[in-house]
C-alpha cells in the first residue's frame, strides 16, 4: 500500500475508503479514480517487472495501463469483471502489445543484468530480491507460459481465483485445478533440489 | 500466533482448498514469499507523478465538460433511452458469442469492425498443418492503411492455443517483389487461439488493384526463452507458409503541408490518408510518441467513440495509435471508418509523459484544420 504520508494532502482522506466505495466515487470525483490507480500500481508494475525486460518498460507500461483505464473508465461495469480484473486485462493487452510491436524478447539470462534492484542503499535488501529472484527462476523455469502466467497472476499480481479466470477466460475450477497441478510440478521440483 | 509460513498460506487458502496441505503448503508459502520479494515494490516516482497528471486532467475535463443531453429529457423518457440502449448492447453481446473465433479478434477497433459488418474481408480458409499443429489463414483485407489478417491455431487434439502462448509466435507479410509489410501492432487474441494483426500497407502503391501476399507464421527460437522461463510454451516446429492474394481498396489522400508552433515546437502535418478503416495523419516536428491526438470531423469524435461488442466495458480496445517511421516521422492514426466523412477536419495534438524510451515531447498543444479531396 502506498505511503500515506507521501500521498499529496487531497488523496488523504481517500486512504481509509473500501475499493467498491472508491469506484462509485470515482465516477464524480478524479481523485478517487487517482487513490485506486494508486493501490493498483504496485502490483501492476510487479506483474509488468515479471513479465518485461525492464524496469523502464515495466514503468511506461504500468503508466499506459492507468492511461486506458481513465479513458475507458466510465464505461467500466462490475459485470463478472471486477476492478482488478478489468485492470489486469488491459494490462495483459497492453504487454501482448507491447511485444508484439516491439518483436524482441530477451533470454532469461539476461534478466539478472537487465532488471534494476531498487535498494541501491540497503544492500542486504538487494541481496534478499536477488537471492528471491534466483530460487523463482529455478522453481518456474521449466513451466509452460501459461503456467507460469497463472502463478503470476496469483502470487504476483494478487488476482482471485475467480479474477483470474475472467482474464484467461476459463472457468474458476479450471483454472483452481490448473494453479494446483503447477504447484505440484514445482513441488517435485523443489524436493528434487532440496 | 501463527508463523510467518503459516500466514502467507492464509494468503493463499484459495488455492488450497480452504484447508492446510501438508504437501503444497510449504510450496505455496516459498513462492508467495520469494515472488513477492522478487517483483513487489513500490513502482518508480515518474508512475506516481502520471496517476497525479491523470487526475489533474480528468479534474480539469470535468470542469469544462457540458451537461449532458440526457437531462433535457424527463426520468422516464431517460430511463425508457437507457433500456433501449441496454439492449441494443445485450443484443450485440449475444451476438458476438456466437460468432465464428476469428470475428470476434475483429472486434479490436472500429475499423476492423466496419471489415466485418461491411463484408469486406476476403474469405480465405486456407490451412496448413505442422507437427500437430493447425493454422487456418480465415480472413485478409488490405487498404491504404493497412492489412488486416485473421487467423486461428489450434494443438495437437484440436486444443485452442491461449493468448499467452500465441503472443509467443510471430507473423511476417510479404509482397510479391519479396518486401516485407512492417507490423502494427494494434492487434488482438480472441478466446479459442484467433489471431488478428495488422501491417502497415502505406508502401503500397497507390494504382494497385489487387495486392498478392506472402504470410510467414513461425515460432522464432529468440523467444523460447521469453519471460522466466527457458522451456517454449509450444513447439510449433517450421513455419506455416500462405499464399493468397486480396482486393487493395484506395483511400482519400491530403497534403497540407501545414506547419503550427506552438509552446516553443514547430510542427507539420504533412499528409493525410483515410482509408475504409483508419485515418492516418503523418507529422514532423514532434520528438516522439508521447503525444495524446484528437480527431474531429462532421459530428465524429475521435475522443468518444465507443466499441460495442464483448469489450464494451474493456480498454482493451483500440481507439487510436501513435507511432514513429524509419525516417522519423511521427504517425498518429485511428482506426475507424471514415471515407464517408466530409468538411473540415480538425486534429489536436497534446503532448503526452515521457515514453520508456526517455523521449519527451515538449510544447504544443498543436491544431490542425484541413480538408480531404
Amino acid at each position: 500500500m502506498a505511503n500515506i504520508s507521501a500521498l499529496p494532502i487531497q488523496h488523504a482522506y481517500l486512504a481509509g475508503r473500501d475499493e467498491a466505495t472508491l469506484i462509485r466515487a470515482a465516477r464524480d470525483e478524479p481523485e478517487a479514480f487517482g487513490e485506486l490507480c494508486t493501490r493498483y500500481a504496485p502490483r501492476l508494475y510487479g506483474y509488468f517487472r515479471a513479465r518485461t525486460n525492464s524496469d523502464e518498460d515495466a514503468a511506461d507500461l504500468t503508466q499506459q495501463v492507468f492511461v486506458k483505464a481513465m479513458a475507458a473508465f466510465p464505461r467500466y461495469r462490475d459485470q463478472g469483471a471486477p476492478f482488478g480484473a478489468w485492470l489486469f486485462r488491459i494490462a495483459r493487452n497492453l504487454l501482448t502489445d507491447a511485444h508484439r510491436r516491439k518483436r524482441a524478447t530477451v533470454s532469461w539470462e539476461q534478466l539478472p543484468e537487465a532488471l534494476h534492484w531498487h535498494s541501491d542503499d540497503d544492500v542486504e535488501a538487494t541481496v534478499v530480491q536477488r537471492e528471491a529472484h534466483e530460487r523463482v527462476r529455478a522453481l518456474l523455469g521449466n513451466l509452460t507460459e501459461h503456467e507460469r502466467e497463472l502463478i503470476l497472476l496469483r502470487f504476483v499480481a494478487g488476482l482471485t481465483l475467480r479474477e483470474i479466470a475472467g482474464i484467461v477466460g476459463k472457468s474458476e475450477a479450471g483454472v483452481h485445478r490448473q494453479i494446483k497441478q503447477t504447484l505440484c510440478t514445482i513441488q517435485e521440483r523443489y524436493d528434487a533440489n532440496e | 500466533m501463527q508463523t510467518n509460513e503459516e500466514r502467507i498460506e492464509a494468503r493463499y487458502a484459495d488455492v488450497l482448498s480452504g484447508k492446510p496441505d501438508t504437501k503444497l503448503g510449504p510450496i505455496v508459502a516459498v513462492l508467495g514469499r520469494d515472488l513477492t520479494t522478487a517483483y513487489v515494490t513500490e513502482p518508480p516516482p515518474q508512475v506516481t507523478a502520471a496517476i497525479e497528471r491523470l487526475v489533474d486532467q480528468r479534474r480539469r475535463e470535468e470542469k469544462h465538460r457540458p451537461r449532458s443531453p440526457l437531462r433535457r429529457f424527463g426520468l422516464r423518457r431517460r430511463l425508457s433511452l437507457l433500456a433501449a440502449v441496454g439492449l441494443v448492447v445485450l443484443v450485440m453481446e449475444a451476438a458476438y458469442r456466437i460468432l465464428p473465433i476469428v470475428d470476434r479478434a475483429f472486434f479490436i477497433d472500429a475499423g476492423t469492425q466496419q471489415i466485418l459488418n461491411g463484408g469486406l474481408a476476403t474469405q480465405l480458409n486456407l490451412t496448413e498443418t505442422k507437427n500437430g499443429y493447425t493454422v487456418t489463414l480465415q480472413r485478409a483485407y488490405a487498404d491504404a492503411n493497412r492489412v488486416v489478417i485473421g487467423y486461428t491455431i489450434h494443438g495437437p487434439d484440436g486444443h485452442s492455443l491461449s493468448d499467452t502462448e500465441l503472443a509467443f509466435l510471430r507473423d511476417s507479410l510479404r509482397d510479391a517483389s519479396g518486401k516485407a509489410l512492417p507490423p502494427l501492432g494494434g492487434g488482438d487474441f480472441a478466446p479459442g487461439g484467433a489471431t488478428l494483426d495488422n501491417f502497415d500497407a502505406s508502401g503500397v502503391p497507390s494504382t494497385t488493384k489487387n495486392l498478392t501476399l506472402d504470410l510467414t507464421i513461425a515460432q522464432p527460437q529468440a523467444l523460447a526463452g521469453g519471460g522466466l522461463g527457458t522451456s517454449p510454451p509450444i513447439t510449433v516446429g517450421s513455419p506455416f507458409s500462405f499464399h493468397f492474394t486480396v482486393p487493395f481498396r484506395g483511400g482519400r489522400v491530403a497534403m497540407p503541408d501545414q506547419t503550427v508552433t506552438a509552446g516553443g515546437t514547430t510542427v507539420t502535418l504533412e499528409r493525410v490518408v483515410i482509408s475504409p478503416t483508419e485515418a492516418r495523419m503523418y507529422l514532423q516536428g514532434l520528438a516522439g510518441t508521447g503525444v495524446y491526438p484528437d480527431l474531429t470531423v462532421a459530428g465524429w469524435d475521435s475522443a468518444k467513440v465507443s466499441l460495442p461488442g464483448w469489450r464494451s466495458n474493456e480498454a482493451g480496445g483500440v481507439n487510436w495509435g501513435v507511432w514513429m517511421t524509419p525516417n522519423g516521422r511521427t504517425v498518429v492514426d485511428f482506426p475507424a471508418s471514415l471515407m464517408d466523412k466530409h468538411g473540415e477536419w480538425t486534429l489536436s495534438v497534446r503532448a503526452g509523459p515521457a515514453t520508456a524510451d526517455g523521449r519527451k515531447v515538449t510544447g504544443g498543444p498543436w491544431v490542425f484544420h484541413f480538408v480531404v479531396p
